[in-house]
């Protein structure tokens, strides 16, 4: 009966341990550009990229199918993330120019599209939390009605912080220009 | 730039960027480290509730009346009260973390709220065990006529390092919740704001 169970049981974490590096597979480099898109510091975001891998195995069993899984494994990441820089920061938004400002330019095209993409990653991290929330998932190809579902707030809701995202960060891009 | 074109744009410059295999072996790396540190702290944990639990239970051998085993008997169901308490919150935090963010925030809310009961129920369990504590202290020594083994010194002072060390832990449990609903409340603040 004790070896019935115990071989259940460990069967049951072997499902568990491959779902997670499945997702993790699968979800990694989202994970990723969250969290850079969260916090600045890299040993702050060596810090989040662990608790949020650590939230996501601990909550991977409760994980019910009501949603896709993309849309479970990006709650939990955003319901980490959110907690992290709350506690880290406390509402220390920083500066626009300091946030978007890079002394250093591109030395060459190939290094230009990089320098872009860290723009747009400082440019939604300095973006107000729930103007942030929605663009996050946005940007990964989430509908509206996944980031209604994520952030639990109507689609319209959803619209409506969506277009005001989209005016922020093209004058946080620009002023940079 | 219409509205479709600008988010395609950055939606081309945000997913280019795919982390290398190395990123991600690292993390990985760091998550197994995380999961061993969190297996050893859950494992020291559960070891000192055993014993936090034992040694009142212990002590009750040695306990010369009434009183002071209710002391003994007190220490031990509040670490096992702490235990089941700390069980519930975490069970209760990572069935939240799958859910909306709203909903997240609501529980975490909740969760919180119930930390702040919770410290403010031991305040008073822990002021009824100190009157007993001292009963208890003065009642060993005059039994004992100051001779006490050094096994029985151990079972008297258990019982009340454990009371002295719940204090602490419900004064910080106690902070850290506030310091969480401070957090909340900015962040339902700056949700609101944005959406007026």
């Amino acid at each position: 009966m004790d070896h019935i169970l115990e071989s259940s049981l460990m069967a049951e974490s072997d499902v568990v341990r491959a779902r997670f590096d499945r997702v993790v597979r699968e979800f990694g480099s989202r994970l990723s550009r969250l969290v850079a898109s969260y916090v600045d510091e890299p040993a702050d975001r060596d810090d989040l990229l662990q608790e949020i891998l650590v939230a996501v195995w601990r909550a991977l069993p409760t994980f019910r199918g009501d949603s896709s899984e993309r849309t479970f494994v990006y709650r939990v990441a955003m319901n980490r993330a959110r907690t992290f820089r709350s506690r880290r920061y406390h509402r220390v938004e920083l500066p626009v120019s300091e946030a978007l400002h890079d002394p250093m330019p591109p030395p060459d095209a190939a290094i230009a599209e990089r320098d872009e993409r860290d723009r747009l990653t400082r440019a939604v991290r300095a973006l107000p939390s729930s103007l942030r929330e929605v663009t996050l998932p946005y940007l990964e190809d989430l509908s509206t009605v996944e980031i209604a579902e994520l952030l639990g707030i109507t689609e319209n809701n959803v619209r409506v912080r969506l277009a005001r995202a989209r005016q922020q960060l093209r004058t946080l891009l620009l002023d940079v220009s | 730039m219409t509205e479709t074109t600008d988010w395609d744009q950055w939606r081309g410059s945000w997913q280019t960027p795919a982390p290398t295999s190395q990123d991600l072996d690292s993390a990985m790396t760091q998550f197994e480290r995380a999961m061993r540190r969190d297996a050893v702290m859950r494992g020291i944990e559960w070891a000192i509730v055993v014993l936090a639990v034992v040694f009142p239970l212990f002590a009750i051998r040695h306990a010369a009346n009434a009183v002071e085993a209710t002391l003994g008997i007190g220490a031990a169901v509040i670490v096992l009260g702490i235990a089941v308490f700390r069980g519930w919150n975490r069970y209760a935090e990572r069935v939240a973390l799958g859910t909306s963010a709203r909903e997240f925030d609501e529980a975490t809310r909740s969760l919180h709220y119930a930390e702040l009961r919770f410290a403010r129920f031991l305040w008073l369990v822990l002021g009824v065990e100190g009157v007993f504590a001292a009963v208890w202290w003065y009642g060993g020594i005059e039994i004992h006529h100051g001779a006490l083994t050094p096994i029985a010194v151990w079972m008297l002072w258990v019982p009340l390092a454990v009371v002295v060390v719940t204090l602490a832990w419900s004064v910080r449990l106690r902070a850290g919740a506030k310091r969480e609903l401070a957090a909340l409340a900015v962040r339902a603040g700056a949700a609101l704001e944005n959406d007026a």
